[in-house]
């Protein structure tokens, strides 16, 4: 359902979702975010690992926290849900 | 009353050679009806769009693209409806647009679609409207006494607006006013309800009952703008029902009849008789018959009101036509007691429009 | 109100034979005009609205016989026993009035509100921003409008130094291709803006002001008369600047980032949200192209310098 149209140019990127057609400037964190879970659905702990490599960043609790709120954000605006445990 | 170029288009047959001046006119008919997108989709359908001159087709193809726009955002309003309703207990059965939607039914396709509507069960109401405005719905201010008005008489709570999507909500308990002479039994309609493929979620009502209540809305609505697209959507449900569950017609008139919906069921079908041509199958006829006639006068009032709200469609008795129904319907609504209640809903109405529209509701002095 | 002694309003231009059958045009079959893409048949009975027209639209195209048309506008006195007690001018579009009438001296202001919201709410073939759109050189400036953006001043203001009026209200872009497709109808103005532009620009041509309007004064200027002959040449767009007007700032123009941008075009467009995917590609691709910045002044000479500059700019 969710269906995600990007444009970046350079630190900022818009996302645009087609099926409700809201659309949104993420930054890179926000980005990368939402560009590791279009590849495959995430835990917070190896996400903050993966994106603190990535974007050469402390990986510490800060970090963390703001991955989290990221995520949330995004699971209110419905473009992320949690898993199903399995 | 030879400017209604609209109707007739719906018998079967090929769309007629129009010429320009013609299709301005069409155009701006189907646009008043709501019936752009779906004239859009017929001629489409049917490989006749190529043909139509370019000025009038990129109208239609305009029109083709909104609809198809809203059939995605219905679809994720119900995903946001999904999570917002996710801890209730008990059925969501979605109503009109929103079943055929999500269903798939033939009435989508070429559909403007307006608020979501659903139907739970009477004792859930305040449940539901607790999980809604958790969710990011809201009501729009209504005074007290509308508000009561809503909760007590009318089968609906006062609708939802979502704060930042601006989308509407309706929902319902049952399918018909309980104050009026045709209220039917909710608990039948749950009953019969069936899940919606792919949407484990929520569920719809019964081919029969969904029918049913699309005939009923239509007599039932004292506003008719769309009364033609309301009946074309009946002639969609009424065609793929037959099509596909053999015994649908007789089982139809045998619900019309249990619920006490006969007479709102001969209307619809004899305006459809006429406007489309489907018509009950000879077989089955005899079921129909002791659903009763409607009154001559119900019929005639309903043949002029279901026409296109233009003034090449108007004749003489058109405007008088719609004030009689209005004013029928809503006798029909609710008991002469009550009828201060219609006040506030027309209230509501025009404010609601207002409200969805401000930059149009006056004209501004630009900027 | 205070007087407004330097405009006067138009005496009917060069509009030839037409002019005497105008009036009867209005009142009977109605009178076809086409602006830009767009059709529209008028048909009024209101004092205001001949007098708009016979000023303002001289030389604006009309529609073959039999030609289709786009929009049916009717702008109409009420009738009954309002006629005598208080006269108003009321809009109907496809033969259905929604929404509230008007004093009938308003009636031309709101014949030409009526022609935008006929394209705002009914076009979905082509994406539409709510700005005003004027070509330099054959590059278009697009400068959308939130609320209190004086962008109606400024583009009255450039039409007047060597800038063509596209649009003073709606940008027509076209999902293919690169051009802006022209409109070129008068120019909405109110207030002090009308006496600002009319000093700017003596020769500048107006309606009579109408007022007591809800946002006050209101007069039109007349486009001119070249740029409704190039009614039919669309232009690229090169760049985007938001204006604002704001009491003594010193005018500045600052780039607004691509991102940005593209996010406010989104929230300044009427029917971006229906054209989905179509219109968020249009509208990426159109921020691509264009030099995008957030402007502020309150001098307008100093505004004409600004984009003079821009525009001498390769």
């Amino acid at each position: 359902m969710v269906r995600l149209n990007w444009r970046s140019w350079g630190a900022e990127s818009v996302a645009f979702e087609a099926t409700s057609g809201e659309m949104v400037v993420v930054d890179a964190l926000e980005a990368a975010v939402m560009a590791c879970f279009e590849a495959s659905p995430q835990d917070l702990d190896s996400l903050t690992e993966e994106l603190a490599a990535d974007m050469m960043l402390p990986a510490d609790p800060a970090l963390a926290e703001r991955i989290q709120a990221i995520i949330t954000a995004f699971v209110d605006r419905g473009w992320l849900e949690p898993a199903e445990p399995v | 009353m030879s400017g209604d170029l609209l109707t007739p288009l719906w018998r079967a047959g090929p769309m007629p050679s129009f010429s320009l001046a013609q299709w301005s006119l069409l155009i701006s008919q189907a646009r008043q009806s709501r019936l752009l997108a779906r004239l859009a989709v017929r001629l489409q359908d049917r490989g006749e769009m190529a043909a139509v001159p370019e000025a009038p087709r990129r109208h239609l193809q305009g029109a083709l693209a909104a609809a198809e726009r809203q059939r995605h955002q219905v679809s994720w309003e119900l995903d946001r409806l999904r999570v917002a309703l996710a801890g209730l207990e008990g059925p969501v059965v979605l109503l009109k647009g929103g079943a055929y939607a999500a269903a798939g039914l033939p009435p989508a396709r070429g559909r403007l679609f307006g608020d979501l509507d659903f139907m739970v069960p009477r004792a859930q109401l305040p449940q539901v409207e607790a999980s809604l405005l958790a969710g990011g719905w809201a009501h729009e201010p209504l005074d007290p006494y509308d508000d009561r008005y809503y909760r007590r008489w009318m089968h609906e709570l006062p609708p939802f607006k979502h704060v930042w999507r601006h989308t509407w909500l309706d929902v319902h308990h049952t399918i018909t006013p309980p104050t009026s002479r045709y209220a039917v039994d909710a608990g039948a309609l749950f009953a019969a309800a069936l899940p919606v493929p792919g949407l484990p979620w929520v569920s719809m009502l019964s081919p029969c009952d969904m029918v049913l209540h699309g005939a009923t809305h239509l007599m039932l609505d004292g506003e008719l703008p769309h009364g033609l697209r309301d009946l074309l959507d009946l002639d969609d449900l009424l065609r793929h029902f037959s099509a596909a569950h053999p015994g649908f017609w007789p089982a139809l008139a045998g619900r019309a009849a249990e619920l006490g919906l006969g007479p709102l069921l001969m209307l619809a079908l004899r305006q459809l008789a006429r406007i489309t041509g489907t018509a009950v199958p000879p077989a089955d006829a005899p079921v129909f018959v002791r659903l009763g006639q409607p009154g001559a006068l119900a019929e005639a009032l309903l043949s002029r009101v279901v026409r296109p709200v233009h003034p090449s469609c108007d004749d003489a008795l058109t405007r008088a036509a719609r004030q009689h129904w209005y004013l029928r319907a809503h006798l029909l609504r609710m008991p002469p007691a009550q009828l201060a209640g219609h006040l506030a809903r027309k209230a509501w109405m025009r404010a609601r429009t207002r409200l969805d529209r401000p930059a149009e509701t006056a004209p501004q002095a630009p900027e | 109100m205070s007087a407004l002694p330097s405009i006067v309003p138009t005496a009917p231009a060069q509009i030839p034979r037409q002019t005497e059958s105008l009036a009867a045009s209005l009142r009977g079959e109605g009178w076809r005009l086409r602006t830009g893409p767009f059709t529209y048949r008028l048909r009024s009975d209101v004092p205001a609205v001949l007098d708009g027209l016979r000023s303002l639209y001289a030389g604006y195209p009309g529609v073959e016989p039999g030609g289709f048309i786009d929009f049916e506008v009717e702008v109409r006195r009420s009738g009954g026993w309002r006629r005598f007690v208080r006269s108003q001018a009321r809009f109907r579009f496809d033969g259905t009035e929604s929404f509230e009438p008007l004093p009938l001296a308003q009636g031309y202001a709101m014949l030409e509100w009526a022609m935008n919201w006929c394209v705002s709410t009914h076009v979905n073939h082509h994406l539409l921003i709510h700005s005003a759109v004027v070509e330099r050189g054959g590059r278009a400036l697009i400068l959308p409008a939130p609320p209190g953006s004086g962008k109606s001043t400024l583009c009255a203001a450039l039409v007047n130094r060597g800038w063509r009026l596209l649009s003073d209200e709606i940008a027509v872009v076209p999902l293919a291709g690169e051009g802006l497709l022209p409109v070129v109808r008068p120019v909405s103005l109110k207030n002090r803006s009308i006496e600002l532009i009319a000093a700017f620009e003596p020769a500048a041509r107006f309606s009579r002001p109408a007022h007591g309007t809800s946002k006050g004064t209101v007069a039109h200027m007349a486009a001119p008369a070249a740029h409704v002959a190039r009614m039919d040449e669309p232009a690229p767009a090169a760049w985007i600047v938001f204006p604002r007007w704001r009491e003594g700032a010193p005018v500045s123009l600052v780039p607004r980032s691509r991102a940005e941008t593209l996010l406010a075009l989104a929230r300044n467009s009427f029917n971006a949200s229906t054209l989905g995917e179509a219109g968020f590609d249009r509208m990426a691709r159109l921020v691509e192209a264009c030099e995008c910045h957030d402007f502020e002044y309150s001098r307008l000479d100093d505004a004409m310098a600004v984009f003079e500059r821009l525009a001498g700019q390769p």
